[in-house]
């Protein structure tokens, strides 16, 4: 570890950057390397008087981080992964962060890269080459405005086929699309915050990696040793060697609707009860080609899948995953699985994030529902909920900045906002909810309340503990909720640092982490040093927030889910109880109104 | 369920999902059953062969561990009280699964 390249795109110079052993240590890699680099930029320009609240995400003084991890492309099951992070995302106007799996990730490294760091912004399109250990800037004129299948295409031809891995953005982030995302390997995506978008801003197109360095390991034969274990625990446990693998992720659709905390038609019901007509059961029976997996990952989640015929009809396309077939359906009120199949599509062919888009879709549904948005704004176009074909419509319109798709293209909240009621924005901190109805599960709640990012269900995942455990904890109480959210959390930080898939973790803890991590880095790593790293990223993340001037005001959930109780099915007449929790959980994590205190930042070393 | 000293059968729908529903080849049965678990257990095997063996942990009468097994959408693992099933009830089986 430790080998970033750092563009400043202004310039157009390309430097090597490497992080000191110490901060290495400290923030492990992925997620957290990109953060102590985006504490320092934020740093330096509120020492030149930047005003960071202030400052516009699509300013060149906006930093970008792509960041692999200890773990990446070493064969550390499901290693595949790399995460990307900016001081400012064009959605949250807080931190943004994502990550993706495919093979880009571990390309980098053997391109001879850890990470590369975006500053500034460039005059015309350009895209950047990585090809072993030698980077360039090149001219993107040719492929600026194209899809990011033909981006990938026509990188590839030119850098050597299947040597290279390419990260792009589509239509939608030159667009400035506040919620496009970056797609790599045609179908995976660093998916949330806006972070494509800020690509868009900087005129970067493309990242192309490729080439045959070594990913280096301190101690290569305890680590495979270490490593065997690892693999047989994958293998042997019920989720990870059988239930992903087998049916994906969209399996989830049943179970998270017989529990009632589907949200569906802009979580203004709790069941959808058309749920079995979208399910992972529909989508493996009707539309499932093959399995694809991710970089050296044993439980090979993706789907293929292929709609045949009809108005929806898709050659070839992966996925649609859980939330992109929640956010695109039952949220929607969309029950036809071939036009969620196009919608998921369109969303990787045009660089969209797919969870924003589904719920801001759902979002002006209910506006047009409440006669809030009119027609000659719509131009005809439909948006009802259950209208399918009017939500692929709105998919492309929203990419393209096309009519409505203008307001779409802004978020739920400033679309709610424009149209005079916030309140229908089902987002917190300006982003757009997943698929669980946190009434239901109030580990969720609080999570959903608390998480850096904003609306994010994988910053500390509760429904493993809430619903999908073989034991699992009483999903509507509020007791013992702040320690499992604030744990779940601060492990999720390592997971995303050291760049593993955030599913081993159904079959790995900490303690395997820490054995792993440590013959990759040769450092003597404890399952509590490894906590407390965790925490330690969580609050600089946080503490990042706070120079931007976000703080516990921002720590809570639509009004809709704290005072409306669930209409229907078995989570009825249940609110998020927020106020239960949050107190509790400031308090385990030292902190005051959202904000770390003194004393916990000392501790943490920060 | 007892009803004046006297055992009434009640009717349960049972529903499968993911693995279960391609092993059994069923999506959905109706059950016939006095109310208490074991009850249930024989008559859905009597409906679906092996479903006793795969559901049902014979030494502690109860659910297997990694089953998910939910009555009206609560999972029973959470329930204080044993199960008693009522007319009319609808339980949904899971397998171990995930996703996010
Ligand atoms: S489990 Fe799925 S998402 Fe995770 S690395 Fe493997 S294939 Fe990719």
């Amino acid at each position: 570890m430790g080998r970033f390249l750092d563009v400043n795109l202004t310039k157009g110079k390309l430097s090597d950057y490497a992080p000191k052993e110490n901060i290495l240590r400290m923030f492990l890699g992925g997620k957290g390397l990109a953060l102590s680099i985006i504490m320092e930029h934020a740093r330096n320009l509120a020492k030149k008087g930047v005003n960071l609240a202030e400052l516009d995400p699509f300013s060149p003084d906006n930093v970008l981080v792509f960041a692999t991890g200890p773990a990446t492309g070493t064969g550390f099951p499901s290693s595949g992964r790399y995460h990307v992070m900016a001081l400012k995302s064009p959605l949250t106007g807080s931190v943004a962060s994502a990550n993706s799996g495919g093979e880009w990730g571990p390309y980098l490294k053997f391109a001879g890269y850890d990470g590369v760091i975006i500053r500034g912004a460039a005059e015309k399109p350009v895209y950047i080459s990585i090809m072993d250990g030698k980077a360039e800037l090149r001219d993107a004129s040719r492929i600026w405005g194209r899809n990011t299948f033909d981006t990938t295409t026509m990188l590839k031809e030119e850098h050597g086929k299947g040597d290279v891995s390419v990260a792009c953005i589509g239509p939608a982030g030159e667009n400035l699309v506040r919620f496009a995302n970056i797609i790599n390997d045609e179908h995976r995506a660093a998916g949330r915050t806006g972070v494509g978008a800020i690509m868009g801003s900087k005129k970067l197109k493309a990242i192309v990696a490729g080439g045959s360095q070594r990913v280096t390991i301190a101690k290569p034969e305890d680590f495979k040793r270490e490593q065997k274990d690892a693999l047989k625990k994958v293998k042997e446990n019920s989720i990870t060697g059988q239930g992903l693998p087998t049916y994906g992720t969209a399996i989830l659709v049943n179970i998270i609707d017989a529990h009632g905390i589907f949200p569906t038609r802009n979580f203004q019901e709790s069941v959808f009860p058309e749920a079995e007509a979208i399910s992972g059961e529909k989508l493996a029976e009707k539309y499932l080609t093959k399995r694809r997996a991710c970089w050296g990952c044993p439980i090979g989640c993706g789907r293929v899948s292929r709609v045949p015929s009809g108005p929806f009809a898709v050659e070839y396309t992966e996925g649609p995953e859980y939330e992109s077939v929640w956010a695109l359906g039952a949220d929607c009120g969309v029950k036809e699985l071939d036009a969620i199949i196009k919608a998921n599509h369109l969303c990787d062919e045009l660089g969209l994030d797919t969870i924003s888009m589904g719920a801001t879709i759902a979002c002006a549904m209910e506006l047009v529902q409440r006669k809030k948005i009119g027609a000659e704004r719509l131009q005809g176009l439909k948006l009802e909920f259950g209208n399918a074909a009017a939500m692929v419509e709105a998919v492309w319109r929203t990419a393209y900045r096309v009519g409505i798709g203008a307001d779409l293209a802004e978020g739920s909240k400033r679309l709610a906002e424009k149209y005079g009621a916030p309140e229908l924005s089902m987002s917190v901190k300006k982003l757009e909810m997943p698929a669980y109805d946190p009434r239901g599960v109030q580990g969720m709640t609080l999570n959903y309340a608390t998480a850096n990012r904003g609306g994010c269900h994988v910053s500390g995942y509760a429904i493993a503990s809430e619903v999908l455990a073989p034991q699992p904890v009483d999903r509507f109480t509020t007791e013992g909720k702040a320690q499992l959210v604030k744990t779940l959390q601060d492990f999720t930080c390592i997971v995303n640092s050291a760049c593993v898939c955030l599913f081993v973790t159904f079959a790995l803890g900490p303690s395997d982490f820490a054995k792993l991590l440590s013959t990759i880095t040769g450092w003597d790593l404890t399952e509590n040093e490894l906590l407390k790293t965790g925490e330690r990223i969580y609050n600089i993340e946080r503490q990042i927030m706070n120079m931007i001037g976000i703080d516990g005001k921002e720590d809570t959930l639509p009004p809709r889910l704290l005072k409306e109780k669930i209409r229907d099915g078995p989570a009825k007449g249940h609110v998020s109880k927020l106020d239960a929790m949050l107190p509790e959980y400031y308090e385990l994590r030292g902190w005051a109104n959202g904000v770390p205190k003194e004393e916990k930042l000392k501790e943490l070393g920060l | 369920m007892m009803l004046n000293g006297c055992y009434v059968m009640v009717k349960v729908k049972v529903r499968f999902y993911a693995s279960l529903r391609d092993k059994y080849k069923v999506k959905e049965v109706e059950v016939d059953c006095d109310g208490g678990l074991e009850s249930f257990m024989d008559s859905l095997d009597s409906k679906v062969k092996g479903a006793r063996r795969d559901l049902f942990d014979n030494e502690k009468k109860s659910v297997k561990e990694n089953m998910i097994f939910l009555l009206n959408g609560i999972n029973v693992k959470n329930m204080k009280e044993p199960i008693k099933f009522k007319d009319g009830d609808l339980v949904s089986i899971f397998p171990p699964i995930a996703g996010g």
